[in-house]
């Protein structure tokens, strides 16, 4: 399970309307007949929070541990468009270090 | 050395008692060798087999073996023994085949010089090949980042030479910048060069500055297998599931997952946090290390998420509570009670009781904190999640869940679910007077609701106001007229009071609720309900002709079935039908509609039983013992376990005995241990009549339903638990515990039953003196859990 407020993309003090607002746009994004699994992490989401009620519930009761990917989700979210051009020798190393050969036997 | 010999001289030893020609004893080694990976010691015996001139034993056998032990020093890393070997077999065997073996282990080795000078050797269909492919872009790789040992190598009008200075050129203009170069240089590298995938992956990283999802999409297209493909495919990477991008980072040298998140777009800041998730990647979890992580890089997740994902660390990890402390320079009070009852929840070997306090504890905390908007709320969930807790605990948990519950609805009145429990434990304890008082509240609080309509129809058919039950499932209805339920307890509720006034001797009223009943009939099963009962009103009033003909009619819309033939008796003598003419016009229903019951049949008369019950029909148990014997017969039906449970709880209420016997012996045979069906079989032994029961079980009865009792709460079955307890209360413990203790010694005493002795309730939590305002981490109003 991912944090709802972080998948949703509300913050903790927003109202049931914004909430509601933010798993509409949410689902235009991720339809259930194109995208079932992220549809249902939506909709799992957005029960966790969609009232006063809920999102009271979560907070006081939520033990799940958090997982790698649900930490790295805001990280990933901070990407810029541009992005950051390495520089020459830089890349050499890289490209280098990912020189890696195929198994032959493989 | 000598070891060796001497281990191979063991080897090649025959058993005892054998005696193998030298040749098949060689032979035979081989083959075990062989099978067994040895394939050293397999290539000797090949050798000597050679040697022997053996027939069935040629060069190539021996170059089969060199090539499979060349691989297997491979796969563990010895390239350059893997290299020295395929020399050997070369020499020895005279083959050559496998080139593009040698090359990458050479290339492996560190030995370019020899793989370049084989490289070179290879013709065309080996250049075009995956691999060819893979190993020229290697050498690519090697020549842009000026490896000399490899230039060196290559003869001077090499294609890898010859196009070098564009592929150069194209890789400083991209990362300068310069997209008039970049482009200039990359028009100059031809289709045909070994670097073009180099070119490609250049062109598509521009192209992610100008179009993300196209750049993106070119960067996916390049699925080479050198190293200008892998990069590609990470930073195309960026558009997959953040779990995929995280370990595809991990499986990556350290440099190029910085330079792969620049390129995904990420800004420096992020990146210490990245290397801290990618350095846990594929470890098992802890919470300790995901504490760490996030107190040290809590600014760049967010403080918001910090502290969310703090909280639920925290539960896993209580003595990270003393680090949190230490770097906020102090905790709210109200959250470390919180997450120390969180933890003892995780902890399965918590003690229930200090479970209970802990969350007693944290609501002391929360009804003391000043006035907040969340703050009752709160408080109501908390006795309810105490309640939950408390309903698990065979032994005087029902009445504190009760209680708790009770006290939660001070907090919180709005709490539709917790009402419809109150309720129902009310009912269940057969105090309809304080489940009526709660119901008016529940109303009172929720006056749209229909559930809980549906609930006050329910209490009042039980209190056997039919006419208020049929008020309140019409108010239900008309609410919401799609809603079935509803429907389903109109009907019943007039279908009852029709009953009463029948048996009142009050037919008209009764013809005029039925008539009421059939237009609020929307399927055949409940138009057929009413029509038999529109029959048996014209059996009591003696028109036997127009009765016949309306319960043959109703009876066959009704399907015919257990439900209908239950309805025909119970019904019949609740109205003041007659035994004999009842008994009569059922067989004559029988003979002509009667059909076989089948498992489904049976199923769907169990809602009507539960009507029944609810009504305290009178002439329910009488109904029963009328179908006892088809009942006794469709123990063999095949229902499902739970389905058996069911049937079994039914027949025991209405204690039909000899067919719950059937029904648990045919149980028995799937499902063995079951402890509910001990307490079955228990109550069918004694008839349920618990004098019989206290006077006649013995001790080896008693320690099989206790440990049929340990079982259930094992398992957590609280309600299988809560009949055995009550099954055995029935027995005089008093009177058997004394008995037992004149037996025991002192140190036994509370070895007797400890388990069933009752329990005193617990303390609740005095409200403790003024706790320290919260500092820094919430705000004014916002919940500080």
């Amino acid at each position: 399970m991912i944090d709802p407020y972080l998948l949703l993309d509300v913050p903790e003090d927003a109202g049931d309307d914004a909430v509601q607002e933010a798993y509409l746009r949410r689902v235009r994004q991720y339809p259930p007949d194109r995208a079932p699994a992220e549809f249902q992490e939506t909709r799992a989401a957005f029960e966790l929070i969609r009232s006063q009620r809920e999102r009271l519930h979560h907070a006081l009761f939520c033990t799940e541990l958090p997982g790698l990917a649900e930490i790295a989700l805001p990280l990933m979210r901070q990407a810029k468009p541009a992005p950051r051009r390495p520089g020459e020798a830089q890349l050499l190393k890289v490209l280098a270090a990912l020189a890696v050969l195929p198994n032959p036997e493989a | 050395m000598s070891r060796k010999k001497v281990t191979r001289t063991e080897k090649r030893r025959p058993p005892a008692g054998q005696s193998l020609p030298p040749g098949e004893e060689l032979r035979e080694a081989l083959s075990r060798h062989q099978a067994a990976g040895r394939l050293r010691e397999a290539i000797d015996c090949c050798k000597q087999l050679l040697q022997a001139a053996a027939p069935g034993i040629s060069r190539d056998t021996l170059a089969e073996l060199y090539l499979s032990r060349s691989e297997q020093l491979a796969h563990k890393g010895l390239y350059r023994e893997a290299a020295a070997l395929w020399e050997t077999r070369r020499e020895q065997c005279g083959r050559e085949d496998g080139q593009e073996r040698l090359i990458v282990w050479l290339l492996q080795a560190g030995q370019p010089q020899r793989a370049i000078k084989a490289y070179l050797r290879q013709d065309n269909g080996y250049l075009g090949s995956p691999a060819g492919r893979a190993v020229t872009g290697f050498l690519a790789v090697q020549v842009l980042a000026g490896n000399g040992a490899v230039v060196r190598e290559l003869p001077a009008g090499h294609l890898l030479l010859q196009h070098l200075p564009p592929a150069r050129a194209a890789l400083a203009a991209y990362c300068a910048g310069d997209q008039a170069a970049l482009a200039a240089s990359l028009a100059a590298i031809p289709f045909r060069s070994p670097y073009r995938d180099l070119r490609q992956l250049l062109s598509g990283l521009q192209r992610l500055e100008e179009d993300r999802s196209a750049g993106v999409q070119a960067l996916a297209g390049l699925a080479s297998p050198s190293a200008f493909g892998r990069l590609a495919q990470l930073v195309a990477a960026q558009e997959q599931p953040v779990a995929a991008r995280l370990a595809g980072l991990a499986a990556i040298p350290g440099e190029a997952q910085e330079v792969v998140a620049g390129l995904w777009g990420l800004p420096p800041a992020t990146w210490p946090c990245l290397q801290g998730l990618i350095r846990l990647q594929g470890l098992p979890p802890s919470p300790r290390e995901l504490l760490k992580l996030v107190l040290s890089h809590g600014e760049v997740l967010g403080p918001d998420l910090g502290r969310r994902l703090l909280r639920r660390i925290l539960a896993h990890d209580p003595a990270g509570l003393a680090m949190v402390r230490k770097q906020q320079g102090g905790l709210d009070p109200l959250l470390e009670l919180r997450v120390q009852a969180l933890a003892l929840e995780l902890d399965r070997h918590a003690a229930p009781d200090a479970l209970e306090e802990a969350w007693q504890e944290v609501l002391a905390a929360v009804t003391e904190e000043a006035d907040h908007s969340w703050q009752p709320l709160a408080a109501a969930m908390i006795l309810r999640h105490l309640a939950d807790h408390a309903d698990t605990d065979p032994v005087g948990g029902r009445e504190r869940a009760f209680d708790y519950r009770v006290e939660s609805l001070a907090f919180d009145p709005l709490d539709k679910k917790t009402y419809q429990t109150v309720i129902a434990n009310c009912v269940a304890a057969n105090d309809l007077r304080e489940a009526n008082r709660w119901l008016e509240r529940a109303i009172r609080h929720l006056p749209e609701d229909g559930e809980i309509r549906l609930a006050a129809a329910g209490l009042a058919l039980r209190r056997g106001a039919c006419r208020k039950a049929a008020g309140y499932a019409a108010d239900a209805l008309a609410r919401d007229p799609l809603n079935q339920e509803a429907r389903g307890v109109l009907i019943n509720s007039l279908l009852a009071q029709a009953v009463k006034q029948a048996a009142a001797g009050k037919p008209q009223l009764a013809a005029k609720g039925l008539a009421h009943a059939l237009r609020e009939a929307r399927t055949d099963a409940f138009h057929g309900t009413v029509i038999l009962t529109q029959g048996l009103l014209e059996l009591v009033q003696g028109h036997d002709q127009e009765a016949w003909d309306l319960m043959a009619r109703g009876y066959q819309l009704r399907g015919g079935g257990m439900a209908a033939d239950l309805r025909t008796l119970v019904t019949g003598r609740d109205m003041g039908v007659t035994r004999p003419r009842l008994i009569k016009m059922h067989r004559r229903l029988l003979a002509s509609f009667g059909r076989p019951w089948d498992r489904q049949t049976v199923l769907d008369a169990l809602p009507l039983i539960r009507l029944y019950e609810t009504l305290a029909a009178p002439h329910l148990a009488w109904g029963m013992a009328q179908l006892e014997e088809r009942l006794t017969a469709a123990a063999e039906l095949p229902f499902s376990p739970e389905e058996q449970q069911q049937l079994c709880q039914t027949l025991a209420a209405c204690q039909c005995f000899r067919a719950l016997a059937a029904l648990v012996d045919r149980a028995r045979q799937s499902q063995p241990e079951a402890p509910i069906l001990v307490y079955f079989e228990s109550l069918c032994r004694y008839r349920g009549n618990s004098k019989r029961f206290r006077k006649e079980a013995g001790m080896r009865e008693i320690d099989r339903l206790l440990e049929a009792r340990a079982d259930a709460i094992s398992a957590s079955d609280w309600p299988c638990a809560e009949l055995i307890t009550q099954w055995l209360g029935q027995l005089d413990y008093q009177m058997h515990q004394l008995e037992m203790l004149l037996e025991m010694d002192d140190d036994d005493e509370n070895d007797f039953f400890p388990d069933l002795l009752p329990l005193p309730p617990p303390e609740r939590k005095k409200p403790r003196g003024q706790a320290p305002k919260p500092p820094r981490l919430f705000d004014d109003d916002e919940c500080p859990f």
